[in-house]
């Protein structure tokens, strides 16, 4: 199902099954709702199973970006948003060589960083590069001559994936979850709205018909 | 059935003793009248199938227009315009938008001509595209739909079932850039709910708006190159009562056309005073609507 789709599902629930193109729903506005019922979906689903269904994963190559770096001692690659699935876990399922087998060691904040090079075993010991993220970027420490960064996870935005295609591809949620997501904006928000009589008469003047 | 046999059924619902009351040109005018009410009423009310089969002459369905800075006429004042607008049922804007993270880097001499890029994309077969500055292979350039070999491949072909290969007609030599083709629905902006943020228009939710004698697409600082409208047109002509030789039924559906006698019958009362005419043709109109 497309994202497409699935706005017009959650559209139809608070329209009596029917799409127009006077719907009092903008399109865009329940495009937001669907990313954000997704991820609460999502982490309801991850905190009572702890697991993470392939459906919801996206994966893309994130290539390097001359533009954008700044620094010598680290490559820097834009990244999307990951979900926030508890207080120790986001989205992240793997992030490291494009070749897909060797997955770079997160470190949470640069403190942290600062051990791992400080300490006299992990400082000699350890080969394997390491990345933060940050502001949309992931800044990959111990080999900045790389080039291209597969990024795997779940996004708080699915069509902010580059190779994505919104218009096309599966929305990235599973069919199980779907029910969630039409449950969690229908009863956060549309059951409410279409409750209420719309402001139908465009003369810049509020009229309150729910009495 | 010609004017002039309709303007028989007419006289016989307001009693042919009243006829002469009118002039064949005010008579010309009381029918036009009763057309665009009759027309309008049916198009207030249009929930079921028959009441689309009355207007089917009137209804225009995927109606391509090209317009001149995201706006289009809607009366004969000036070009481009829809000549025949009535109201509108919906619109669909045509926008291009550059995917720009990409390159073309080859473009085949063959049949299909196979477009090489280079970067990330999110291409998919049978996806509309667009592509411009090819140079050398030039019949790389234009409207194509296009079949993913690779993540940085692909066939073009000219029809949306990729069977009609795209012929190539020289060597690639350099350029080439590669546009998204989005043609979809509008939603309609309304003044007091430009202050919404989620109301701002986009190449992908785009919106239209019916102001200064015009159609307008948003967003309007992209270039909107097609629309295809489907509306209710003004008719092609209104019933001549003294003709007698266009059969009015290619255009007006005999129940149609009675619902425009009944329609005629209580205005003429209106105008006549005649209380009892106007009751009976009022409980004829109303029985008509169902």
């Amino acid at each position: 199902m497309t994202l497409r789709e699935v706005i017009s599902q959650v559209i139809k629930l608070g329209s009596g099954g029917v799409l127009t193109d006077e719907t009092r729903y903008d399109l865009r506005d329940i495009e937001d709702r669907i990313h954000f019922a997704r991820a609460l979906a999502i982490q309801n689903y991850f905190s009572e199973k702890k697991r993470i269904s392939s459906e919801w994963i996206q994966t893309y190559n994130s290539p390097f970006d001359s533009n954008i770096q700044s620094g010598v001692k680290f490559a820097r690659f834009k990244a999307p948003s990951p979900i926030v699935l508890d207080s120790y876990r986001d989205g992240f399922v793997y992030v490291g060589d494009s070749s897909n087998n060797i997955a770079y060691r997160r470190v949470n904040n640069r403190a942290e960083l600062s051990n791992y090079n400080s300490h006299r075993y992990t400082k000699l010991s350890s080969n394997v590069p390491k990345f933060i993220y940050e502001n949309g970027y992931i800044d990959v420490y111990g080999n900045s001559m790389i080039k291209e960064l597969l990024i795997s996870g779940v996004f708080s935005n699915p069509t902010s994936i580059p190779n994505y295609n919104q218009d096309v591809d599966n929305y990235p949620v599973s069919d199980d979850l779907i029910i969630q997501i039409k449950d969690i904006i229908f009863k956060t928000s549309v059951n409410v709205e279409s409750g209420r009589t719309p402001d139908l008469i465009s003369n810049s003047n509020e009229v309150n018909n729910n009495k | 059935m010609t004017g002039a046999e309709f303007s028989e059924i007419l006289d016989d619902k307001v009693d042919k003793a009243y006829s002469a009351f009118y002039s064949p040109v005010e008579k010309n005018r009381l029918i036009q009248e009763s057309t665009i009410k009759t027309i309008q009423d049916i198009y207030r009310n249009l929930d079921v199938q028959e009441e689309r089969d009355k207007l089917f002459s009137f209804i225009k369905t995927n109606s391509v227009f090209i317009p001149v800075s995201n706006s289009i006429f809607l009366t004969n004042t000036a070009s481009p315009n829809i000549s025949d607008y009535s109201n509108l049922f919906a619109v669909k804007a045509k926008f291009l938008q550059k995917i720009e993270n990409i390159k073309i880097t080859n473009a085949s001499n063959e049949t299909p001509i196979k477009i090489t890029v280079q970067g990330v994309n999110n291409l998919r077969s049978y996806e509309n595209v667009q592509i411009s500055n090819v140079n050398g292979n030039f019949a790389a350039n234009g409207s194509f739909f296009i079949k993913i070999i690779n993540e940085n491949s692909f066939y073009l072909y000219s029809d949306k079932s990729l069977t009609i290969p795209v012929v190539g007609n020289g060597d690639y030599l350099s350029g080439g850039d590669v546009s998204r083709v989005f043609y979809n629905f509008c939603e309609q902006l309304l003044s007091d709910r430009k202050i919404d943020p989620y109301s701002l228009a986009t190449i992908r939710y785009p919106r239209f708006e019916v102001a200064n004698q015009k159609l307008k697409i948003y967003p309007l600082e992209d270039s909107c190159i097609e629309i295809s409208v489907d509306y209710l047109s003004t008719p092609p002509y209104y019933i001549d009562s003294s003709d007698s030789s266009i059969n009015i039924e290619e255009v007006y559906p005999i129940d149609l056309l009675y619902d425009i006698a009944d329609t005629y019958s209580n205005l003429f009362a209106q105008n006549v005073k005649d209380a009892e005419l106007f009751n009976t043709s009022f409980t004829e109109i109303q029985k008509n609507k169902g």
